[in-house]
């Protein structure tokens, strides 16, 4: 409690919520709750005066989602920024494939292709070729944000904002991308936060977050969760609840659970919330979204007649704003032993804040219980002072235990590897 | 590859660019463009946007998604098929060094006030900047034609308008009516 009153009075300082209720009295917000209840049709077509007001302050006035690049940074520039990314000793970075633009989840094909997914640019490239060349593809095109793959049973996997779809035996083809089988539907149509991340479950089915259309609200029914969805049957059913923007995620390989990130709101303040890294014990766990942040910041709106113990607090707290999506255990046997099992958080950086943070790789030991994490970041930064150089976007372990990373903006996929 | 760029330069740019002050030079392949988003990027052709004075990066970034078909751009689709990434880098920095649209003289006179209150909300300047001019991804509204920002609204409320921006545009336009989309692309025109 007392964590929580702190956090509290910080995002106070920071001004945001003091302008809209005042910070002394957080009983009148239990009286303005009513107001928000975006639950209902009527809400959206008439949202009350103040909904979007009171998000920003002085000081955040004019932060946005960072453009990115439209085309890929050569790859000269590449070697050049990869020279300057810090790596613990013995471990060593180049680019693995350039001009992969937007690159984001990656899977392996049996037959050794790389399918990398795109954000906006509604494209799923491969990359392969004879000898270990790297010829990159646009394998699928004319999709919206086609964000997650995965590869399963011979089959392709691309997750889009509301429909999951299978392709077929797609390394027997690269040039020619077969039909997309649509397995699976039932997701809402929303655009914001639609994108997805697809994580087998190792027993055939594929859990996927279904992210919440807003900042901050009561979301719509069909999201703020993950589900878990066979794509042989197409049945579904919840897993987690509570959250609010999750783009990656995997199953530690020492217990089968799920484990997730997430995002946290923004406008909160530079330094709250943390974003979240989750770990999924029981069927149905909620993470807090929308009255809790962090397991320990009941939200302005929404917090005032809940309580940050209803709800299962993360893992660990990844920083504010620092965006981790993809991330995987390591169960290669290429790095030193004490990576086993450890995960690597692809941390795609911050824009909601003043200083940008993230922009790196993250590696985390943690216990399966998820006790005792230990932090160490791995690769970065893709910063100079402000300016971005890259955004780690996804990470994927290959088959010789090296791990390769994709950044979305450079449009680029690199490879760590180690020797003693 | 450079050398060869700067040689069209020389070789095809018109004489109204190469006597502008200071002169800015246009890459061969923004003749084509002329047609339809007029000359230096002033569009006078209903529903074609202007591009003079867009963001570099958003205006490459349009050009990156229609080429790759995410955009439906109509009788664009022929002529962007063929851009290179160099081909649109440059038209990216050829558009946004023009100046800018000066305020829509047939955009009709609505209240500021309305106007305020359905766009404050929503935070619009937040990304478009107070004075509507944008910034990296995020398009120039101010002096744009009215009927062309209509299209783009209502575009991004029905999902049709894919590419970037998607997932915030569409956060806000869902809850706008018809008669605030028309009031707003007038309002945005007339800005200087």
């Amino acid at each position: 409690m007392r964590r929580q009153e702190t956090a509290l009075a910080k995002a106070c300082l920071a001004g945001v919520i003091a302008a809209v209720f005042g910070c002394a009295s957080m009983a009148v917000q239990a009286q303005e709750l009513k107001k928000y209840d975006s639950s209902g049709k009527d809400f959206w077509l008439k949202p009350p005066p103040d909904w979007f007001l009171g998000d920003e302050n002085k000081e955040q006035k004019g932060q946005t989602p960072n453009p990115g690049q439209p085309t890929p940074t050569p790859k000269a520039e590449l070697d050049k920024i990869l020279a300057g990314i810090k790596l613990p000793p013995g471990f060593k970075i180049a680019v693995w494939a350039d001009s992969v633009p937007q690159a984001r989840q990656m899977a392996w094909g049996d037959k050794g292709t790389l399918f990398v997914g795109t954000f906006d640019k509604g494209t799923v490239h491969s990359v392969s070729g004879p000898d270990g060349q790297k010829v990159v593809k646009p394998f699928i095109t004319g999709l919206r944000m086609p964000t997650g793959v995965a590869f399963q049973d011979g089959a392709l996997y691309v997750v889009d904002i509301d429909k999951l779809y299978r392709y077929d035996n797609p390394e027997a083809n690269l040039e020619r991308a077969p039909e997309g089988k649509v397995v699976y539907d039932d997701f809402p149509p929303y655009v914001p936060h639609g994108w997805k991340y697809l994580v087998p479950d190792g027993k055939g089915w594929f859990y996927i977050p279904v992210g919440v259309p807003c900042n901050i609200c009561l979301p719509p029914a069909s999201t703020g969760h993950y589900r878990r969805v066979d794509p042989k049957t197409g049945a579904a059913e919840i897993v987690a609840l509570g959250v609010r923007n999750s783009v990656g995620g995997a199953v530690d390989p020492r217990t089968g659970q799920l484990w997730f990130t997430d995002n946290g709101r923004d406008w909160v303040s530079d330094d709250l919330p943390n974003d979240e890294l989750n770990r999924v014990s029981k069927i149905g766990e909620h993470f807090g979204y929308p009255y809790c942040h962090q397991g320990d910041l009941a939200d302005p709106k929404y917090g005032a007649d809940r309580k940050c113990s209803e709800f299962t607090p993360p893992v660990y707290k990844q920083g504010p704003h620092i965006a981790g999506l993809g991330m995987k255990f390591y169960t290669g046997d290429m790095f030193p032993p004490e990576y086993k099992n450890g995960i690597f958080i692809a941390q795609h950086g911050s824009w909601n804040r003043a200083k940008k943070l993230g922009y790196r790789v993250l590696f985390l030991s943690v216990d399966p219980d998820g006790k005792n994490p230990k932090e160490q970041v791995f690769a970065g930064t893709w910063l100079d002072d402000q300016k971005i150089l890259g955004r780690p976007a996804d990470v994927l372990q290959a088959p010789d235990g090296s791990l390769l990373v994709a950044d979305d903006q450079a449009g680029a996929i690199y490879r760590i590897s180690y020797q003693k | 590859m450079r050398s060869v760029v700067t040689a069209l330069f020389v070789m095809f740019a018109a004489p109204a660019y190469a006597q502008s002050q200071p002169p800015i030079k246009a890459p061969a392949i923004a003749q084509t463009c002329i047609a339809c988003h007029g000359i230096r990027g002033i569009s006078t052709s209903k529903d074609s946007p202007s591009l003079a004075g867009q963001p570099d990066i958003f205006t490459q970034y349009q050009l990156v998604f229609m080429r790759d078909g995410q955009r439906q751009p109509g009788v664009m689709a022929g002529i962007v098929k063929t851009l290179t990434d160099e081909n649109i880098r440059e038209l990216g920095a050829y558009y946004a060094a023009l100046a800018p649209p000066p305020p829509f003289a047939k955009a009709e006179p609505v209240d500021a006030a309305k106007a305020n209150a359905i766009m404050g909300p929503r935070r619009c300047a937040n990304c478009h900047k107070d004075d509507f001019s944008g910034q990296g991804e995020t398009g120039r509204l101010a002096g744009q034609r009215p009927d062309y920002l209509i299209k783009a609204l209502k575009d991004f409320r029905s999902g049709a308008r894919r590419g970037r921006g998607m997932g915030a545009m569409m956060e806000v336009s869902v809850t706008l009516q018809d008669e605030d989309i028309a009031l707003i692309a007038h309002y945005l025109a007339a800005k200087p």
